[in-house]
């Protein structure tokens, strides 16, 4: 008779999310499943909101990547606007950005997936946290600390507070970086890349044990969409869409944001409240493609700065012109904290720095707009329409955990079909189905813009609603 | 941004979308205000794991969080929690503090300054019973400084 297990909830992510594993009688796992449980419905409490809130209201989607939601909801007011930008304004949102991509990177890392892939997947769980890598090496956990802080910092030297900031807005931005801020962010610039090329360092001496891993972690074919720049380098703020296939080919190039829905659909699944994105083309489920560190890499010729730069040479040494194992996204968003660490570096030499001009005035000249930038986690996507006055008439938001819902998908039952083997769950396989989604760094808060907590088991369930084991998490 | 020259750390944490969740960041924003060398105060949306190097900077801490059910504001102290808890949602002030120990050997001495609240509802405006409550948390906190503390 089948039966399944569910993770419920998984641990170490931002949000709230089960995973159910369905086993065969032979207690061979048949499929698997990431189930989003939150549910928000952000979409439409903005309606008749005016547009110049959206920055400030949607950056409370989510305590972890507020900073995205300003940047993809700016862009959007900025083309209902139908202004572009004073220079400075583009690269103080730029800088914000790059502080955003370091702290989240860092706290994906070094707190969420540190303790497994510095502690062991096998260690035991009581161990297997921030304090069980503090223990095991007290120098790398402090500096994993402080490079998150850094990236915070860089945020609040700009908006004022780590949290929410309200200050990218339709036009440019509020404030400037004051001497004193950029002085101090400029020092502190040196330890924050030697933290990374550390975090790189011991990635890749890890990553040599892991082979098997390597393999079995989301390692399957599939699209890759980002943003690039002009000539094919990495972006993070602008840019233009780009989709490549597992073989390195593009697919689909130079798509400006407001042409997004050519190429992307939505997909409701029964069982979630997660919606799955695909690329139009090729139809759904096919249309599978990942978003995020990965992906950017993948779909860029270059970082576009010598250090990061390198590392991108080894990265595709190790993994393949195209990676395409999921495993390799810890590996490539180490590459891409290192990456803003060299840009952050430029920005803050670049004299517009000082410039006081940091806003384009303008009335409503557009009733349609998206915005699009690339979080930590993928692209993100705020598309607006609005009436005469401003006020919002329909919203749409895309957002990155969402775009990697399928991937998701298809890693939890790769890693299930490998490891889990009978009808005893030992604790250390349910971990590395855990693992897999938290390769993805996914972000549940956003991804259904969704608040709430349940409280949830683990339970491995007969089909006759006979609970076989259970296990208890949070 | 460095915690150099700070004796005395004044973290007040909360939504301030939620009303009286909020007294938390607006007491702390009244402390920074009065300027007293040697005292910062940080107004935060929630507790995260980045304060560990501040607090590794100061002697001591003051937490101030809203509270529901309280009949007055207290002064308690707070001792770091046990080191085996994972990073939930949100930090406590225990949690904090026993991050603290582990990450650099020692931790502040901390209290945790509960203010009591009534309202929590979608919000920027602090309910009567928190304003009056907030002044009462204001000069408990100035007793503390004027008294030199702990």
């Amino acid at each position: 008779m089948p039966r399944k297990v569910i993770i419920d909830p998984v641990s170490r992510i931002e949000g709230h999310a089960k995973i159910t594993i369905f086993l065969d009688d032979a207690n061979q796992v048949t499929d698997a499943r990431f189930h989003v449980t939150e549910f928000r419905g952000f979409e439409a409490f903005c309606v008749g909101r005016p547009f110049y809130e959206m920055p400030g209201l949607s950056a409370r989607v989510c305590g972890i990547c507020p900073v995205s939601h300003l940047m993809a909801s700016a862009k959007a007011g900025d083309g209902l606007l139908a202004v572009k930008i004073p220079p400075a304004a583009e690269k103080l949102r730029r800088l914000m950005n790059l502080g955003q991509i370091i702290q989240s990177h860092a706290l994906s890392f070094f707190h969420l997936s540190g303790p497994d892939l510095f502690l062991g997947w096998d260690s035991p769980p009581e161990q297997r946290n921030v304090f069980g890598l503090i223990a095991a090496d007290q120098p790398l956990a402090r500096a994993g600390i402080r490079l998150r802080q850094f990236g915070q910092d860089i945020i609040a030297a700009l908006g004022g507070k780590k949290i929410h900031p309200a200050w990218a807005v339709p036009g440019g931005v509020r404030d400037g970086l004051s001497p004193e801020n950029r002085a101090d962010l400029r020092q502190r610039l040196p330890e924050a890349r030697a933290t990374a090329q550390e975090g790189i360092r011991r990635f890749k001496k890890f990553l040599d044990t892991q082979k098997g891993e390597v393999e079995v972690f989301g390692n399957f074919p599939s699209l890759f969409m980002g943003l690039v720049t002009p000539d094919g380098g990495w972006e993070h703020y602008d840019g233009l869409l780009r989709f490549v296939d597992a073989a390195g080919q593009t697919v689909a190039d130079r798509i400006p944001a407001d042409n997004y829905a050519d190429y992307i659909g939505e997909a409701v699944e029964h069982d979630s409240y997660l919606k799955s994105p695909y690329f139009k083309p090729l139809g759904y489920p096919q249309g599978v493609y990942r978003v995020g560190p990965l992906a950017r890499l993948n779909i860029s010729q270059r970082m576009g700065r010598p250090l990061a730069d390198s590392e991108l040479s080894e990265f595709r040494h190790r993994g393949g012109s195209t990676v395409t194992s999921s495993f390799l996204y810890h590996y490539a968003r180490l590459i891409e904290i290192l990456a803003a660490t060299e840009f952050i570096a430029d920005l803050l030499d670049d004299p517009d720095m000082e410039s006081k001009h940091l806003r384009a005035e303008a009335r409503v000249n557009r009733l349609e707009s998206v915005g699009v930038s690339e979080a930590p986690r993928g692209t993100l996507f705020h598309h607006y329409i609005v009436d005469e006055h401003g006020l919002m008439k329909k919203l749409n938001l895309l957002i990155a955990t969402g775009q990697n819902a399928l991937a998701m998908n298809r890693t939890v039952t790769q890693i299930a079909q490998h490891f889990i083997k009978g009808a005893q769950i030992p604790e250390p396989m349910l971990n590395r189905v855990e693992a897999g989604i938290r390769a993805f760094d996914p972000c549940l808060s956003c991804s259904t813009h969704a608040v709430g907590q349940m409280p949830l088991r683990i339970q491995l369930v007969r089909p006759d609603g006979t609970v076989l084991d259970e296990r208890t998490r949070n | 941004m460095s915690g150099r020259g700070i004796d005395l750390l004044v973290v007040g944490y909360g939504n301030t979308l939620r009303r009286d969740d909020g007294v938390g960041p607006h007491i702390a924003d009244t402390v920074a205000s009065w300027n007293i060398p040697g005292l910062e105060a940080l107004a935060m949306h929630q507790l995260t794991p980045e304060l560990a190097p501040r607090f590794a900077a100061v002697a001591r801490v003051i937490f101030v969080d809203a509270a529901l059910h309280t009949p007055q504001v207290e002064l308690r102290p707070v001792s770091p929690g046990p080191a085996t808890q994972a990073l939930g949602h949100a930090c406590s002030p225990s949690w904090l503090l026993g991050l603290t120990q582990a990450l650099y050997g020692s931790c502040p001495e901390a209290w945790l300054l509960t203010v009591p609240v009534v309202d929590l509802g979608f919000g920027e405006e602090l309910s009567l019973p928190a304003r009056d409550a907030m002044q009462s948390a204001l000069a408990c906190l100035r007793d503390f400084v004027e008294d030199g503390g702990g």
